[in-house]
């Protein structure tokens, strides 16, 4: 791999995009966010990073209002995750209302998988068409493009059956930005691949980055969360026990836990 | 290594990338395709249909007199009709069960749990004699404001002809075993793909029409087609009420004429042709949901 090394972001002085304020979130007993807080700007790439169960797949998760949180508030750009501002109330969302924030949100995870009964094309135009009310040929056209840029131009009427786990993380990305997202979460994108198909996906994610796209990505990469990620915040037992710059983080980590998690994945890629 | 002085290769010598290999369809399997064992097979057929054929019971006059007769062919389209509707209105019903059984509110899901269990357990016949004979237990019918009297009612016996409790029991009958079959293909489909609709903004709605039903369809088909046989032929068990059925029709011949094998040999052949109407269409349907399947 070989990633360019980012250029410095004056982080302060762009708005944040998304806030998390002091969200929390239980599954029963079980306190999987615990008083989480993280400001992500415009432009940025935002890593997380921590061990097994630490809560960062949650806290996507929440981004995407796939899951909703026990207390805290999330602000999306103009919106409060969850409400729609009625005058000075805020009530809470209709199913439809829910369904249209998330089409601001692209999500690729090793979980959300492409449609199995439908060919590459079909499944990146799939939302624009459905969702968004875009005509079939303008939605082809511009599958067609996004196709090109993750490198499966040729494989538009494959099935994803046919397609090696690279080939279809980078047709779920296409699919994604087809719905031309403000932000793109990324929840382990890579983490069951092949270490030889683990690079091309990366390399679309970086290309994305360098276009200036919003981006919070979980990984277990340290290499691209120290080369490709602005910030990096470390989860711990469903709380960010560090967050900075990416070189402060691995260069200079201030928690002894990060130490040890960082000392762990110290390999540029782990098993 | 002295191999040229002999024409017999010993095999054991040679590298085991070399030696020669033996073809994987073996065994039983390749017993099965020799063209002798076929051979057998069709004289063996042969045999058997023509001591059926040459049998003088066998009245193949009969036969094909009554396979196209009136009386006979009324009775198939009165079969293809019950049938049909019973198939169509228990989709319906069978999709509404499934959802029901599969609600997050228990109290719906228990109403679903309730009408499988007594729909399932009831045998069909008496489920058909009970829809025929509800006017000796409930006279009047009809739909109206508890305890008040005041609604719309009727003759149990007008609105349940034999004709109408048949269908009503073999449609609520289908609806129990459709709904789980339908539910068995909601719960094939993987939840990565439904997050992936809802995802990408889709409402619940959309994302089951989108994604859900035709990922279902692809498991549902199989068994749907299989339980469509069965309700064809369980359409025979409307000859009890009197329902002039396929079945009901060559009974009443035989009865007088007393030629009973030939006209079950009618009814047989009928529904033979309808099956592979079905099984056809079946096929059609599996091949439409296909795509995208590993194979
Ligand atoms: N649907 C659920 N029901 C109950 N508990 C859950 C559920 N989803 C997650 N959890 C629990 O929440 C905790 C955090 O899970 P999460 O998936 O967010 O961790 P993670 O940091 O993404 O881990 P990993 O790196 O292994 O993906 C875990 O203890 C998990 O068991
Ligand atoms: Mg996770």
């Amino acid at each position: 791999m070989n990633f360019a090394t980012p250029e410095f972001r004056n982080a302060s002085a762009v708005p944040a995009l998304i806030r998390v304020r002091n969200v929390s979130k239980s599954f029963g007993t079980n306190r999987v966010l615990d008083d989480v807080s993280l400001d992500i700007r415009k432009g940025e790439v935002r890593c997380i990073i921590g061990p097994s169960g630490s809560g960062k797949s949650t806290l996507l998760r929440c981004l995407n209002a796939l899951t909703d949180f026990d207390s805290g508030a999330i602000v999306l750009d103009d919106t409060r995750i969850g409400y729609t501002e009625r005058g000075s109330v805020l009530k809470p969302w209709t199913g439809r209302e829910a369904a249209n924030f998330r089409r601001r949100v692209g999500l690729v995870s090793q979980h959300v998988n492409l449609f199995s009964h439908r060919t590459v094309l079909e499944n990146v135009i799939e939302g624009p068409v459905q969702v968004l009310g875009t005509s079939r040929a303008v939605a082809v056209r511009a599958a067609s493009d996004l196709l090109a840029r993750v490198g499966l131009a040729d494989k538009h009427d494959s099935y994803p059956s046919q397609l090696s786990g690279g080939q279809q993380q980078r047709a779920a990305i296409a699919r994604a930005l087809a719905m031309d997202p403000k932000v793109m979460l990324f929840d382990e994108a890579t983490s069951a691949l092949d270490p030889e198909l683990v690079a091309e996906v990366l390399g679309v994610m970086q290309a994305l980055a360098s276009d200036g796209m919003t981006m919070v990505v979980v990984t277990h990469e340290m290499r691209f969360a120290e080369e490709v990620g602005d910030t990096v915040a470390v989860m711990e037992a469903g709380r960010i026990i560090e967050d900075g710059t990416a070189s402060d983080v691995f260069s200079r980590p201030r928690h002894q836990r990060t130490v040890d998690f960082l000392k762990d994945h110290s390999g540029f890629r782990t098993a | 290594m002295a191999e040229a002085s002999s024409n017999i290769v010993d095999f054991q010598a040679l590298p085991l990338e070399d030696r020669p290999v033996e073809r994987p369809a073996a065994g039983l399997q390749r017993v099965l395709r020799e063209g002798s064992v076929w051979l057998l097979a069709g004289l063996l057929a042969a045999y058997a249909v023509w001591g059926i054929a040459t049998n003088s019971a066998m009245r193949w006059d009969s036969i094909a007199r009554f396979l196209t007769a009136p009386i006979i062919l009324q009775g198939l389209l009165t079969t293809i009709v019950i049938a049909a509707a019973a198939a169509v209105v228990g989709l319906a019903g069978g999709l509404v069960i499934a959802l029901m059984r599969m609600s997050s509110n228990p109290l719906i899901r228990t109403l679903a749990i309730g009408y499988l269990g007594l729909f399932r357990a009831v045998p069909l016949l008496v489920q058909i004699l009970i829809w025929y004979n509800l006017g000796t237990f409930l006279p009047q019918l009809g739909i109206g404001i508890p305890f008040t009297g005041i609604g719309l009612y009727g003759d149990t016996n007008v609105i349940l002809s034999p004709f109408v409790a048949c269908l009503v029991a073999l449609a609520l009958n289908q609806a129990a075993y459709m709904g789980e079959i339908i539910r068995g293909g909601l719960l094939s489909v993987q939840q990565g793909q439904i997050e992936a609709a809802i995802a990408l903004g889709m409402t619940r709605a959309k994302a089951f029409r989108r994604v859900v039903a035709p990922q279902a369809a692809k498991s549902i088909i199989p068994p749907l087609g299989n339980d469509l046989i069965n309700l064809l032929k369980a359409t025979s068990l409307v000859s009890v009420v009197g329902v002039g059925d396929l079945m009901t029709r060559a009974q009443g011949i035989y009865a007088s004429n007393y030629q009973v094998i030939p006209l079950l040999i009618v009814a047989s052949i009928w529904y033979l042709l309808l099956t592979i109407v079905i099984t056809l269409a079946q096929g059609l349907l599996e091949r439409r949901f296909a795509a995208g399947v590993a194979r």
